[in-house]
């Protein structure tokens, strides 16, 4: 046995778990960014939002395709901007998105007065707010 | 720790209350020296000529007199005696934190990498053991599949999917395995460190002979070189970008600071343009108007690009390498570039980074003053910092999550020091996150650095008040903050040869 080839090979065995674990599969980013342009599109068929943006996180140099951003400019008059961001996390719960760990939201009033942001909803708190999510 | 934040380190850490130990030790030993001198001169003033003098004109008064003298040297003496001892007590029992918080500290590391190396190799065995069995099971699947798919669409059909269930069954295999070590990492973090210590093991017995952690990234810059690895080059190019092209997204994520969450803002606002970028990465500079003039706060965003062969992006793998092994990084002299574009002069200078982007920042802290910069600040999220040694007039503020492998890296903890308060905060394993460098997010450390504010922790709420001369600009925030002028961002560009 070579144990100096063992030791090389049990280090980029060792290297070798990143990419393994920290790579979503091809398919699940495919069917997320499906879903985000089809979410992007029932977003913008309201009247009052003037634009809206999905995507997944990319901050790690790493694609996490479960992890959402939702940003939006919207004409607020009756609701306020906590009721559109209640509106935005349903509906984003509600997508097809395939697997929602978290959702961030990120929202401004159309004139610029007003805004809102939470970074983080996690999955539990999604649960807990709009029920159980039918992930297949 | 009710708000779910441990601190180490800071104003209010062990190490500051030892120096503060000490510097008592000092004020008392020359309090000491001081009443030593009194009982001196009070000793010899009543021997002194003009006093005896005087003695046969009042013979009472004077004995009278030279009894209180003596009294108060008496007294003056035992005061001397105590002070004197509170010296060594202050001295000694600060030796004995000092010595004491050696121990814990390396008792803990030993902990930590002891579990892991137990959990990682519990692992390892398992996940040998079990894939064959995984795999045979995944192919019984594919085979079942390829049957029905028979069965409805006939026999080339059964055929196409039987010649691609070996396949399949791999794919699936190796993702069951993935997922299990990244629940185990995001659940048992320790196994990390003992990943980073084995690392270090196997390039010592190469190397026969013991290696720090950043000979042993040396060691793996050496060894990718000699394949074109890792070849970080002398020259870059530093441009002005113009803001007109900032993305939305980009431009809903700016903001002209006034908290550290803020701070993280800006960080993903040029993380997403540098990765839109295919070539490239971006710094940014925000000018914060001050009583007296300027501060400036640098921005230096994470790793982008993870391909060996080091290419135009210098936000990548190499410079990772690079940075962590304390080699010159041509990332650092693009930071140098830009402030001298920005005209920062000798204005305070925060550096600020998640990931890569908190090596770098602290990195360049470390060399601002030959630099010709007044670095006074670096906020780091996610980043292994332990290794550097960060000037003393350097205020420097890391976050980390507790199970981020990121900051873990470097194999152990940051160092007690005043001048480095480390905040570590406990964000859920693998039933909140998905996937191993989840807790990594730059979104999910803008909302822990949002728990800093409510902080009652002494070195937290110091090292925020020292960051009030960044973070009291006008707050502006998207496209009033990317109109205002105070931001100007930078296109970075290795030159490759």
């Amino acid at each position: 046995m070579n144990c100096r080839r063992s030791r090389r090979g049990l280090a980029v065995a060792l290297a070798m778990l990143l990419p393994l674990t920290a790579c979503a599969s091809e398919e699940d980013i495919a069917a997320t960014e499906a879903a985000l342009e089809r979410l992007e599109e029932q977003l913008l068929a309201r009247d009052e939002v003037t634009w809206a943006s999905a995507s997944y996180d990319r901050s790690t140099g790493f694609d996490n395709p479960s992890a959402i951003t939702i940003r939006g400019h919207v004409r607020i008059d009756d609701d306020g901007l906590d009721a559109w961001s209640e509106t935005f996390l349903r509906e984003t719960w509600e997508s097809a998105i395939p697997r929602i760990g978290r959702i961030s939201i990120s929202l401004t009033s159309d004139d610029g007065t007003e805004s809102l942001r939470e970074p983080v909803v996690q999955r539990d708190e999604l649960e807990e707010r709009f029920g159980p999510r039918d992930e297949g | 720790m009710s708000d779910g934040l441990q601190v180490t380190g800071g104003a209010g850490g062990s190490a500051a209350r030892v120096e503060d130990m000490r510097t008592y030790a000092e004020i008392a030993d020359r309090i000491g020296d001081h009443l030593d001198e009194a009982a001196r001169q009070l000793g010899a003033l009543t021997v002194s000529p003009p006093v005896a003098a005087t003695t046969p004109l009042s013979p009472v008064t004077a004995a009278r007199a030279q009894g209180q003298a003596l009294l108060a040297t008496q007294q003056l003496a035992r005061s001397l005696v105590r002070v004197r001892a509170q010296a060594t007590l202050l001295r000694t029992t600060a030796k004995a934190i000092a010595a004491a918080d050696a121990v814990d500290t390396f008792g803990q590391e030993l902990r930590t990498s002891g579990s892991g190396f137990l959990t990682l190799w519990a692992n390892l065995g398992l996940t040998v053991g079990s894939a064959p069995g995984t795999y045979v099971g995944h192919l019984g699947n594919e085979t079942i599949e390829a049957a029905r798919s028979g069965l409805d669409d006939g026999w080339d059909a059964f055929t196409d999917a039987m010649r691609g269930a070996p396949g399949e069954a791999g794919r699936r295999t190796a993702s069951d395995i993935g997922s299990r070590w990244s629940d185990l990492l995001l659940d048992r973090p320790e196994v990390t460190n003992a990943v980073v210590d084995g690392a270090r093991t196997v390039a010592s017995l190469l190397d026969k002979r013991l290696l720090t952690y950043p000979e042993t990234v040396q060691s793996i810059i050496r060894g990718g070189e000699r394949i074109g690895w890792f070849a970080d080059t002398d020259s870059i190019t530093v441009q002005e970008a113009d803001l007109s092209l900032l993305a939305p997204d980009a431009i809903d994520d700016t903001v002209v600071p006034t908290s550290v969450a803020d701070l993280l803002r800006n960080q993903q606002s040029i993380q997403h343009m540098a990765l839109n970028d295919a070539d490239g990465s971006r710094l940014r500079i925000v000018e914060v108007p001050t009583a007296t003039g300027s501060s400036w706060i640098v921005h230096v965003p994470g790793t982008q690009e993870w391909d060996p062969q080091a290419a135009g992006n210098p936000s990548d793998l190499t410079t990772n390498l690079h940075l962590t092994g304390h080699h010159d990084a041509a990332l650092l002299d693009a930071i140098d570039d830009a402030l001298m574009q920005a005209g920062v002069g000798d204005d305070p200078v925060m550096m600020v980074g998640h990931s890569q982007g908190g090596i770098a920042a602290v990195t360049f802290s470390t060399q601002a003053e030959s630099r010709g910069y007044n670095v006074t600040h670096a906020v780091a999220a996610g980043s292994p910092l332990a290794t550097i040694d960060v000037p003393a007039h350097v205020e420097v503020l890391a976050i980390e999550h507790h199970n981020d492998l990121v900051p873990r890296l470097d194999g152990t903890h940051n160092l007690d020091r005043p001048n480095v308060t480390t905040v570590t905060a406990d964000i859920g394993g693998s039933g909140t996150h998905d996937g191993v460098l989840d807790p990594h997010s730059s979104a999910l450390y803008e909302r822990t650095a949002g728990l800093l504010e409510s902080s009652h922790d002494p070195s937290v709420q110091h090292v925020l008040a020292s960051l009030d001369g960044f973070l009291t600009g006008p707050g502006l925030e998207k496209g009033p903050a990317v109109d205002s002028g105070l931001i100007t961002d930078f296109e970075i560009r290795r030159d490759t040869r």
